[in-house]
């Protein structure tokens, strides 16, 4: 459904330019050379931390952006060289929440963008209504976007994206910046859209929602795509497993490959992977006699959290610091 | 011819959400030229000059906000956030801002009419041929168009161009003959007039009231505004691929 081959972006800044000063050129690799096959009715989860390059490979792909090199290819159309077919095939939901217009109502939003996909006027009126519905906004057809919380305008704009039936929708960090209940809200209609079979490609920092919402996930860093597989595949693949984190009011005594990390005001974390933890509970009570005391155990459950950091080089111990 | 529609719809209910600007837009362009009428009386000059003022500074308002209007009608939707959600549909640049080119028409017909009332109100009744004037104007728009496409496209490449703004429509208004029939001026501002398609139209238009019918320099009209409305769209052809090559379609 989408194929990317060879695909590069490369960005040119000018670094210290003023009114009189062209400034020194600088040219920032933000993709190099993705390549990329995403299947019909696959829900591909783009992971990767801020500045990796997934919001601009979204952008090549929904045409918003010209690669500097490579081949994009969406439902077999070139998005180079056709973009507005490709346009008529893809459903972007674009970062941030300025991607309505705030002074028209839900439903005029609606109408709008329809009427931008061609739709006549009474089939879009009437799929508006059922997009409402499936977006749990029909209480709000005709209240402006500028009253909406910022989880029901991401809803809204989600079913903007949908409102020509478009077989691919492209997704930008869709929960970004949501309370809980926001952010489940959003998953429900994603899972949804995944339960239909519609073909997702969306864009996540988030752990969480990388790990539960696609059914495929690929980590992006520097612009390179690392890895490719199932959540658990991946977390499997990257030698991750679940992690105890101990909390430790001295520094213990422990084998080599055990990271230890100073908190600071004499406090120290220890993260042990959970078969190991038996034996270390029993030598720490060992140690305890000598003065070592164990404040806290917490268990971090997201193996695709420490995969992750695994993957795009961090530290272990730093991964053991996070919730 | 969706897009269009549905463009110029929205542009119409975005008028809903500030109706104080509805009243604004039937006083202000009035008080802007107003005193150059009551000058034009004050000295005494015959009713038919009065009108050549009159339909000068009109010509050159509906020009000056279709210049405007489209000129820097991508400002709106950038300033918005929104223009990034436009440019991933299936629709032209060039059809968004045809859309703002049709509001711009049809909210300059409401000024036009608030405007006479003006003029009426001050002893200057607009009696001047309204089919030959809207058709003069048509044909003003053409060049003015591609003016507007071409300062659409640096508002795309440098975000900010209200001094560029500024500058085309005060020198393009002076130079074409707004205020004072081009004839009058100096020879190299002369020249420059000849190369404007405005200058034609409001010479055009000053024939006609006068009663001497449309002249020859409705041709050059034509031909100078397709040239312009062509170099302009190039322009914002150009000024379009540089901004997604350059990634800059979210920035403002």
């Amino acid at each position: 459904m989408i194929s990317c081959r060879g695909v590069t972006k490369t960005y040119v800044v000018r670094e210290r330019a003023g009114f009189f000063r062209r400034g020194v050129r600088r040219e920032i690799e933000a993709l190099r050379g993705i390549d990329l096959a995403i299947a019909r009715g696959a829900f591909v989860g783009l992971l990767g931390r801020n500045g990796a390059g997934k919001t601009t490979l979204l952008k090549i792909v929904a045409t918003l952006l010209l690669p500097t090199a490579g081949e994009v290819v969406v439902d077999g159309i070139d998005a180079v060289r056709e973009p507005t077919r490709v346009r008529r095939k893809l459903g972007v939901v674009l970062a941030g929440e300025r991607t309505l217009y705030w002074k028209l109502t839900a439903m005029e939003n609606l109408l709008l963008f329809g009427g931008l996909q061609d739709l006549p006027r009474r089939e879009a009126r009437e799929r508006s209504e059922d997009l409402l519905e499936l977006v749990g906004l029909s209480g709000f057809v005709d209240v402006s976007v500028e009253k909406f919380s910022s989880g029901m305008r991401k809803r809204l704009a989600i079913a903007r994206a949908l409102i020509h039936r478009p077989p691919v929708l492209i997704l930008d960090e869709p929960t970004t910046g949501l309370d809980p209940h926001g952010v489940e809200e959003v998953w429900e209609v994603l899972r949804a859209l995944r339960e239909e079979g519609t073909t997702v490609l969306m864009a996540t920092h988030n752990m969480l929602e990388a790990e539960r919402l696609p059914t495929r996930l690929l980590i992006i860093e520097e612009g390179k795509l690392l890895t490719d597989g199932t959540p658990q595949e991946i977390t499997a693949r990257s030698g991750a497993q679940r992690m105890a984190v101990l909390t430790l009011g001295s520094r213990p005594k422990v084998d080599e490959g055990l990271l230890v990390h100073e908190l600071g005001g004499g406090m120290y974390s220890l993260a042990v992977p959970m078969g190991r933890l038996p034996a270390l509970l029993a030598q720490l009570q060992a140690d305890g006699v000598d003065g070592v005391h164990l404040v806290n155990v917490g268990i971090v459950e997201s193996g695709l959290w420490e995969a992750f950091l695994r993957l795009t080089g961090r530290p272990f111990d730093t991964a053991a610091e996070e919730p | 011819m969706r897009s269009l529609l549905a463009l110029v719809r929205k542009e119409l209910l975005d008028l809903r959400a500030y109706p104080l600007d509805l009243l604004s837009y039937a006083i202000s362009p009035a008080l802007a030229v107003t005193p150059y009428l009551l000058l034009a009386r004050l000295f005494g000059f015959d009713e038919g000059l009065v009108d050549s003022v009159a339909v000068g500074l009109l010509l050159w308002y509906w020009l000056s906000t279709l210049f405007w209007g489209v000129g820097f009608g991508l400002q709106e939707e950038m300033e918005e956030g929104v223009l990034e959600t436009v440019l991933v549909h299936p629709v032209s640049i060039f059809t968004v801002l045809g859309a703002k080119a049709v509001v711009t028409v049809i909210l300059n017909l409401y000024i036009t009419g608030a405007m006479a009332a003006w003029f009426f109100a001050f002893g200057v009744p607009l009696v001047f041929p309204w089919p030959a004037f809207l058709g003069l104007v048509l044909l003003g728009g053409l060049g003015v168009s591609g003016f507007a496409l071409g300062l659409a496209g640096l508002v795309l490449f440098y975000k900010r161009v209200y001094g560029i703004g500024d500058l085309f429509e005060h020198g393009l208004g002076a130079l074409s003959g707004m205020t004072m029939p081009a004839a009058h001026l100096p020879r190299g501002l002369w020249l420059v007039s000849r190369l404007l398609p405005l200058s034609y139209a409001i010479e055009s238009v000053r024939r006609v009231i006068a009663g001497d019918g449309v002249g020859p320099e409705v041709g050059l009209l034509v031909g100078l505004g397709l040239a312009y409305l062509v170099l302009g769209h190039r322009l914002l052809a150009v000024a379009e691929r540089g901004m997604r090559a350059a990634g800059t379609t979210g920035e403002f």
